[in-house]
């Protein structure tokens, strides 16, 4: 009985840091590699729960079309905004961003004809492919490891091509990619919104996973928690800093759950050790590119 | 008919009154950008502190609100010296990227440490004589603390403006927006200037505060959503441009509210929202001609 307990609760954990991966490679890729900060991941991820919530509830749909499905819902999201801001500079990108991820919030919150609300969606069937249901943590894990899979695929395809170092020259020297004839603000755009899809697609994991979302779980200190993970990676290896930003991620909040905080205590710790990573990060990072 | 008439004066006076606050917010977005071309996320924790700041000052501490309301914001531009001093300073070299992510940092450490501080249930102020209502022309009437917001912005943007534009120290801030290493070649201490943008900008965004939490409560996200507006309002008005940020502040406070008049409650801070993307797309570098940008 112990030992099964303890079966599922690695494998829950595990399915949570696959899950989360997908997300943090594109919001790695996005950060590092195309240097544009979005704050609006948590959002990205929330459209991707919730269509795929609707989208079984009312419409039946199988867990393969409604992943996708919700991957394009976030790329469309994504996109408007990248479109109406990434044009000027950077910086407004963040900020719209983050406008739209507080409006996604309140829309989820009051929009309760279709999202329930502040009671959140409950009864979201769980996953099921070729005919066999993922109910448990450890059937879901395949799941979330093969499509961790394939976001890996997608990134270190896209950086390894000529595209991908265009992408990269689009943070270090924007003015000679564009006597190349380059646009980077198209590149840009574009790796937001694979980026977002990736973190569409993770939200319908979720949603799948956990059969009920909640407006709460999107929202900015979601992003925050995104962001940190994805801190550890650099422009040239986005993928491989986001396992040790994962891991260590785990590592202490399952350590803090270990130390018995009550909720709302453990969470603020959580939000201030991600800061304060993002924080040091950034220090380290100026100090280490000065020498 | 005369009804509808008065209600619409009525949601006018308070639609200003929170405008006023978003122009205390957006004045310190606009001089930051203006001399440093980058958004100071962190300015959300200089609301915050402010707030936090007078709760502790007064309802735990017994100072005079006069005294109380100094302190705290002043306590709110130390915060921006320091914030400065810690998360800018050392980036000033670097990609746009960089300060944008220590701010944001900034912003959820300050958030979350306060929280654990005070707790998250929400606080009140010890009410009393500032949400009284005072009548104006017999009809209609407006509260105290609504006047102490327009007021309060006014004095803000007249001493600001006039010190932009005649003080030397108004001088060393334009001259260093205007070109950074010019304004050292010719001996100006920028580093220093800076730090005194922030504290000003800080210094007010803590004003906003005080006044904000008079009118909510108290609670650790205080300055998410005003910081979020004082930016489209400093976006509207031209970044950089000290006077047009002031005016855009209560006009979109002024529209916000007219607008919820008609729409569904819900939808007021998407309004701001969709006045953001429609800046962004159509005219991005705000409201009034270029040639005002200068402060």
């Amino acid at each position: 009985m112990e030992a099964v307990l303890n079966v599922d609760y690695f494998a829950h954990i595990l399915v949570f840091f696959f899950i989360y991966s997908l997300v943090v490679f594109g919001l790695s890729y996005s950060t590092h590699a195309a240097g544009i900060l979005s704050l609006g991941h948590g959002a990205f991820y929330g459209i991707g729960a919730y269509t795929a919530a609707l989208l079984t509830i009312h419409f039946n749909v199988g867990f393969f079309t409604a992943t996708v499905l919700a991957g394009l819902a976030a790329l469309l999201a994504s996109s408007f905004i990248g479109f109406c801001s990434l044009r000027l500079k950077e910086d407004y990108l963040a900020i719209a961003t983050l406008a739209f991820l507080e409006v996604t919030r309140q829309l989820l919150y009051n929009w309760s004809s279709v999202t329930n609300g502040a009671y959140g969606l409950a009864g979201i069937p769980p996953a099921q492919l070729f005919g066999f249901e993922a109910r448990q943590p450890v059937s879901f894990l395949p799941i979330s490891i093969i499509l961790s899979l394939f976001g890996i695929v997608i990134i270190t395809r896209i950086s390894r091509t000529p595209l991908g170092f265009s992408i990269l020259a689009s943070t270090d020297d924007p003015i000679a990619l564009q006597t190349f004839g380059k646009r980077p603000t198209v590149l840009k755009l574009g790796v937001l919104s694979i980026s977002a899809f990736l973190a569409g697609v993770a939200g319908s994991q979720y949603a799948f996973y956990v059969n009920y979302v909640h407006p709460n779980d999107f929202g900015l200190s979601t992003s925050i928690m995104f962001l940190a993970i994805a801190m550890i990676a650099t422009a040239r290896r986005p993928i491989a800093g986001c396992f040790v930003g994962l891991l260590l991620f785990f590592v202490t909040s399952e350590l803090l759950r270990l130390l018995n905080f009550p909720a709302e205590v453990k969470g603020n710790l959580i939000q201030i050790l991600t800061a304060l990573t993002i924080f040091l990060v950034v220090l380290f990072r100026e100090r280490h590119a000065k020498k | 008919m005369r009804g509808q008439f008065d209600l619409l004066i009525q949601i006018c006076i308070n639609g200003l009154a929170a405008g006023a606050m978003y122009s205390l917010v957006a004045v310190g977005y606009s001089l930051v950008y203006g001399v440093l071309r980058f958004i100071n996320f962190a300015h959300a924790a200089s609301i915050a502190i402010g707030a936090y700041a007078f709760l502790t000052l007064t309802t735990y501490l017994g100072i005079p609100i006069v005294l109380a309301f100094l302190l705290a914001s002043s306590l709110a531009g130390l915060f921006g010296w320091t914030l400065e001093k810690v998360a800018y300073h050392p980036l000033r070299r670097s990609s746009s990227l960089t300060p944008l992510l220590s701010g944001i940092a900034i912003a959820i450490l300050i958030e979350n440490v306060l929280a654990l501080a005070f707790g998250p249930a929400p606080y009140r102020l010890s009410r009393s004589s500032e949400s009284d209502a005072i009548q104006l022309l017999g009809r209609y009437s407006i509260l105290r603390v609504h006047l102490y917001m327009l007021a309060s912005a006014g004095i803000a943007a007249m001493l600001l403006l006039i010190m932009l534009r005649y003080t030397s120290l108004g001088r060393r801030i334009r001259a260093t927006a205007e070109n950074l290493e010019l304004a050292q070649v010719r001996g100006i201490d920028t580093d220093n200037t800076i730090s005194l943008v922030f504290v000003i900008g800080s210094f007010l965004a803590g004003v906003a505060g005080i006044l904000i939490a008079y009118e909510t409560q108290v609670t650790p996200q205080i300055g998410f959503l005003p910081s979020i507006k004082g930016f489209i309002a400093a976006l509207v008005g031209g970044l950089g441009n000290v006077g047009g940020t002031v005016i855009a502040g209560l006009l979109l406070g002024f529209f916000e509210n007219v607008l919820v008049w008609q729409l569904p409650t819900v939808y007021k801070d998407s309004i701001a929202f969709v006045v953001l993307i429609g800046f962004l797309l159509f005219k991005p570098g705000g409201l009034f001609p270029n040639k005002w940008k200068r402060f």
